[in-house]
């Protein structure tokens, strides 16, 4: 009841606006259009008619796209900073661009590189302050979760220095902040969506530690928390056939997306990423449908950023050469 | 033809053909390496051709599924995950003897694994692709060796090709002259001397009558 009150004051003015914005996203009929377009010229003509058009006027190479690309996530991001100023919530969205850059920064510090062309400019810390702090030891004015999270990830490096603990580290530390910012919004639809791509980032890692033949220790250091599914149950069948997690997957919406990405007794990754996107995709279709609330507001940045990925696919695709029939096989659902 | 620039003496006649009979030995056993080197180029030749499709195939589908991998998630994401890798190649290079030729020898090995990354953000497609490129490498390696192999054998080929036509076209007609010029000078001499002789005998013979 209260609720019913609350909402509308609250996230009325942001799903009004986007539900606007939703009747302009790409749709089917446009990413079918830009699969089968001949060539790059073709895919630009197309996405004039969208607002993507002039972020790729003068785009001609991969890098071109990709900058275009991250240039419209900006939008996207001031967008929803305009429509709805929650700090929580642009968190959750903007961190993992600053755990990313957090990796680069100490992986060049110790690999002795510089790779300041990688930095993301989608995270909210400032890249170069935050490179400072580092080199110079001083992590204390960086904020929280970054600061714990880099003490953790360099104390790892130096025990064993193995350059894979930083991402292990990192990885872990974002996927608890991402919880934990939705945690906050007290809306279990969120936090579902969260524990749910926590559960199918655990999935991933257990099929392709086991493909790579990593040791359960692996995993189980790996493994996020947070998730629906049991991780020590994962951890437990890690050496047993793939037949067995199938079958331990089988009363949870999982089973399908691994199931499918397991050939004879091989994982094979081709369209795992595409499967999982899937999921959660339609995951969040249903706050289409909601009036006014929290989650057709996140439900439409997700989507975007999804959006974004199937952009990249057919762009980065073509422009790589890669065939029609290979593109359209990693087109993702649409939330439109 | 020119000949060689030698005293017309039978002292001469009997070094030159000496020269000449191991001119002419020379020339056989080049010859012969010159047969071998050509056999073993064509069969180096061959097997190249025959790796160098493997590995051009290969290499295709190793790009095409790392174009995969590359379109699926950001640049900045897979260039992160490969910065700081921790497989170590080792190449030994050693060098072996074929036909006379030192070609080189690479061996090598490989420490560690190649997923230097985190398994959460990285799509999961890039395990595929550096599998496919990690396979090619040692590949490479070898095409490299053979394929270097091959251009030496052919630079000494050339080599032994023109000392072979420089004894068969040069060294050797050039000795066959002289010796013939030398053989002629010497027959000269004899019949100058014959005649000189039959002359002092004819002289002798009207004194004494």
């Amino acid at each position: 009841m209260l609720n019913a009150l609350r909402d509308p004051l609250k996230y009325g003015f942001a799903v009004g606006r986007i539900k606007v914005r939703e009747t302009k996203m790409l749709g089917l009929n446009r990413i079918d259009r830009l699969v089968s377009a001949s060539n790059f010229a073709d895919q630009k003509r197309i996405l004039a008619e969208t607002d993507y058009g002039s972020f790729f006027q003068e785009a001609t190479t991969p890098e071109d796209v990709e900058k275009a690309l991250n240039d419209y996530l900006a939008i996207v991001y001031e967008f929803l900073e305009e429509v709805y100023p929650d700090k929580q919530i642009l968190s959750y969205f903007r961190s993992r661009y600053d755990f990313h850059n957090l990796k680069v920064l100490l992986k060049a510090k110790y690999g002795e590189k510089t790779a300041e062309q990688i930095w993301s400019k989608l995270g909210m810390l400032e890249t170069e302050e935050v490179k400072k702090a580092i080199e110079e030891g001083e992590l204390e004015g960086i904020a929280e979760p970054y600061r714990s999270a880099l003490y953790e990830a360099m104390e790892r490096f130096e025990q064993d220095k193995n350059s894979q603990q930083i991402d292990i580290v990192l990885d872990k530390a974002l996927y608890k902040h991402l919880y934990e910012a939705a945690k906050k919004q007290k809306n279990k639809f969120f936090t579902g969506f969260v524990r749910s791509s926590i559960d199918l980032v655990n999935l991933k890692v257990f099929l392709r530690a086991k493909s790579l033949n990593r040791e359960s220790k692996f995993i189980e250091d790996a493994f996020l928390d947070r998730g629906f599914l049991e991780k020590e149950k994962l951890v437990s069948i890690y050496y047993d056939s793939l037949d067995i997690a199938v079958n331990m997957l089988k009363e949870t919406s999982y089973a399908a997306i691994v199931q499918e990405s397991i050939v004879g007794q091989e994982f094979d990754p081709d369209l795992f990423d595409k499967k999982v996107d899937d999921f959660l995709v339609r995951y969040l279709q249903p706050a289409k449908y909601i009036p006014v609330g929290l989650e057709p507001l996140i439900s439409y940045i997700i989507a975007k950023e999804n959006e974004v990925k199937v952009l990249r696919v057919i762009l980065i695709g073509k422009l790589s050469g890669l065939s029609a029939q290979t593109i359209k096989e990693r087109v993702r659902v649409q939330y439109v | 033809m020119a000949i060689l620039k030698v005293n017309p003496n039978r002292m001469e006649l009997l070094k030159l053909r000496k020269r000449r009979a191991i001119a002419q030995r020379g020339h056989k056993l080049l010859k012969d390496k010159l047969d071998e080197l050509m056999k073993q180029f064509l069969e180096q030749v061959r097997k190249n051709r025959k790796l160098r499709k493997e590995i051009e195939e290969k290499l295709a589908k190793a790009y095409q599924i790392f174009a995969i991998a590359r379109s699926e998630s950001s640049a900045e994401i897979i260039e992160e995950a490969l910065l700081y890798p921790h497989m170590i190649t080792t190449v030994k290079i050693s060098e072996k003897r074929l036909m006379g030729v030192r070609v080189p020898e690479f061996e090598t090995e490989q420490e560690g694994t190649f997923d230097c990354y985190g398994l959460s953000t990285t799509p999961a497609i890039l395990d595929k692709a550096l599998l496919s490129l990690n396979e090619i490498v040692p590949l490479l390696i070898k095409l490299s060796e053979a394929e270097k192999a091959v251009e030496l054998i052919a630079v000494e080929i050339e080599k032994t090709r023109r000392r072979v036509n420089a004894l068969e076209h040069v060294l050797i007609p050039q000795l066959n002259e002289t010796v013939k010029y030398i053989n002629m000078k010497l027959d000269e001499a004899e019949r100058e001397n014959r005649t000189r002789l039959m002359k002092i005998k004819e002289i002798v013979a009207q004194g004494s009558i």
